[in-house]
């Protein structure tokens, strides 16, 4: 499964209510309501469990973390193979 | 006991339509690339109050709130409050079934809410809308600036209804806290008088406008002519230190979390605060350690350490900052205008040093519960309000919170039913038994744990934690989910929460 996609079902179940995923990969995650404050530490502690990648502090941007898109380049600049 | 001094004004509505003129030109409201003056809000909320009344919204409505802080949700809600019908502000992440309890326990007309929210939350649009807000501010400012200037409606009496506030009841069902406009402006009137709020104020707000203390700053602020800038970024804590630089307030509010996140997620340490005249806390004990380094970070600034609850409108005590040293750990005395007393099961007041219940009167604490007489008679005695709360009174008369009579959990200043959580866990196959509770955490006050009875091969966490994503709202997600042998129960087959919260005291410096 491409890295892209291994996002997509990170998001899904870390955050989504329902598997009806309607987001594209550049839409933000806070301004669509995927994400708030508490979904975000879940989110930084899946990314250590699943992609065994720490979100530094400094790291905890919208550039990063805002969107399918940003989330997989973030990934991948981490070191996490496709 | 001293009352403070009064506000000029009769009603909520008022605070922005009837604003002192040199407040015309002054921004009221910012948020990212908006600027909204007084003149403006006041125009905007007068256009918005002829179109919800033009589809028949009158006094004595009740009309609820499916809004994100932004420049729309303030002139919804006073637009509402213009007309004298009731506004009942939610968490606009609410599931669509949760929103539909809210509307059918208060018969209300329907919700504002924005385009996005409802193809996200109410996809089939089964919600009734009484206003369907554009995605960008834009778009509705220009709706709203082509309408015809309108006079304001009749005003609404002080005693009207202009909040209904929905908080977590014993049962699971939501309870609608009443506030009038009486008790608002009282709430409003005693904060501006300890804050020492005046025109020249401004704030960064971060916390939700449908929740009793995001509820305050929003009114504190539009009672003195001060100004808001929304910043609905905490997600990326950074960013709001971005903004804190840039828009330099005057003050700032949060809960515990929003302290302890900005001062170890962020550059907080780095930055130079002395544009900040004071901070506020409220929303549950915050560590001694936390406000020492705050203390440290920002010596120029003043710390409020407060305590209320939504019953109260918001606020009934503070620690005021000289005192911050002295007293650490305490929440201070009580506000002006409210009495507070600890008494015992009796009712009688306690001696110094004794634990009892926190009891409190004062013209902000609520009407009642919504069409719950017999919540309101458990939690209105004899005029007094009693909070739930366990704490003591040292010798000087300082509060000290020492625990909660309930088995409420209090997570990121949420107050949450374990009821609603063990409903949507035990509703899975396979579930004998099931407790919530709350665990200490360092950062949100409280951790939420499942405790799951259910055989060993039946056991699935993930399943569980799926369960509870599909139906509640993330703040009353389980971190923890445990599985034990058995709930413990008293012989009447109470659950005995208390003892499953002294066994797991300790989860968060475990691996789980």
């Amino acid at each position: 499964m491409s890295l892209r996609n291994r996002v997509v079902n990170m998001v899904q179940d870390t955050l989504c209510r329902s598997k009806d995923f309607q987001l594209q990969d550049s839409d933000s995650l806070l301004e669509n309501g995927v994400v708030d404050s508490l979904g975000m530490l879940e989110l930084v502690k899946v990314l250590d469990t699943r992609f065994h990648v720490t979100v530094e502090d400094d790291e905890l941007s919208p550039e990063n973390l805002d969107s399918i898109e940003s989330l997989t380049a973030y990934l991948r600049r981490k070191g996490v193979e496709e | 006991m001293t009352g403070p001094q009064p506000l000029p004004y009769p009603n909520l509505a008022s605070l922005v339509l009837d604003f002192p003129a040199p407040s015309a030109d002054r921004c009221a409201l910012s948020h990212l690339e908006d600027a909204i003056t007084y003149a403006e809000l006041r125009a905007y909320v007068l256009a918005m109050a002829a179109r919800l009344r033009s589809i028949g919204i009158q006094n004595g409505d009740r009309v609820a709130l499916l809004v994100e802080n932004s420049p729309e949700y303030v002139i919804s809600l006073f637009a509402v409050l213009a007309l004298g019908a009731t506004a009942i502000p939610l968490n606009p992440e609410t599931s669509s079934g949760a929103v539909r309890v809210v509307l059918d326990d208060c018969a209300a007309r329907g919700c504002i809410v924005r385009e996005r929210t409802r193809t996200r939350i109410d996809p089939d649009s089964s919600l009734p809308v009484v206003a369907l807000l554009a995605n960008s501010f834009a778009a509705n400012r220009l709706s709203l600036s082509s309408k015809a200037a309108t006079e304001p409606p009749a005003p609404p009496k002080p005693d009207s209804l202009a909040l209904l506030l929905y908080t977590s009841g014993t049962t699971g069902r939501p309870k609608g806290v009443m506030l009038t406009h009486a008790n608002l402006l009282a709430n409003t009137a005693s904060i501006v008088e300890y804050l020492g709020l005046r025109a020249g104020d401004s704030t960064v707000n971060v916390l939700p406008f449908f929740h009793s203390f995001g509820n305050s700053v929003l009114l504190t602020h539009l009672a003195v002519g001060g100004s808001i800038y929304i910043e609905n970024r905490f997600t990326y804590p950074s960013k709001v230190v971005e903004t804190l630089q840039k828009v330099r307030p005057t003050g700032f509010a949060g809960v515990p979390a929003t302290f302890y996140i900005l001062l170890h997620r962020t550059p907080f340490l780095q930055r130079e605060w002395s544009f900040l005249r004071y901070i506020s806390q409220a929303g549950g004990g915050m560590r001694v350690e936390t406000i020492q380094r705050l203390r440290q970070a920002m010596p120029a600034t003043r710390i409020y350490i407060m305590y209320g609850q939504t019953e109260a409108s918001a606020r009934l005590s503070y620690l005021a900052p000289e005192l911050l040293e002295d007293h650490a750990g305490s929440i201070g005395k009580a506000i002006p205008g409210v009495e507070i007393r600890v008494v015992d099961a009796s009712g009688n007041e306690t001696a110094p040093g004794q634990v009892g219940e926190l009891i409190a009167r004062g013209a902000n604490v609520m009407a009642g519960y919504w069409n719950d007489p017999a919540a309101t008679a458990e939690a209105i005695r004899d005029g007094w309000l009693y909070t739930g709360d366990m704490a003591r009174r040292d010798a000087d008369g300082f509060l000290y919170i020492v625990s909660r009579k309930s088995d409420f959990i209090k997570s990121a200043s949420y107050r949450i039913s374990p009821v609603e959580i063990e409903e949507v866990i035990a509703s899975l196959g396979g579930i004998e038994d099931v407790a919530a509770i709350g665990v200490p955490d360092s950062l949100l006050g409280e951790a939420i744990a499942a405790c799951v009875v259910c055989p060993h091969e039946r056991f699935d966490a993930e399943a569980i934690r799926s369960q509870c994503l599909a139906q509640l709202p993330m703040f009353k997600v389980p971190r923890y989910i445990l599985r034990v042998a058995e709930i413990p129960r008293t012989p009447s087959g109470k659950k005995k929460y208390y003892v499953l919260r002294e066994r797991y005291q300790d989860l968060e410096g475990s691996s789980l």
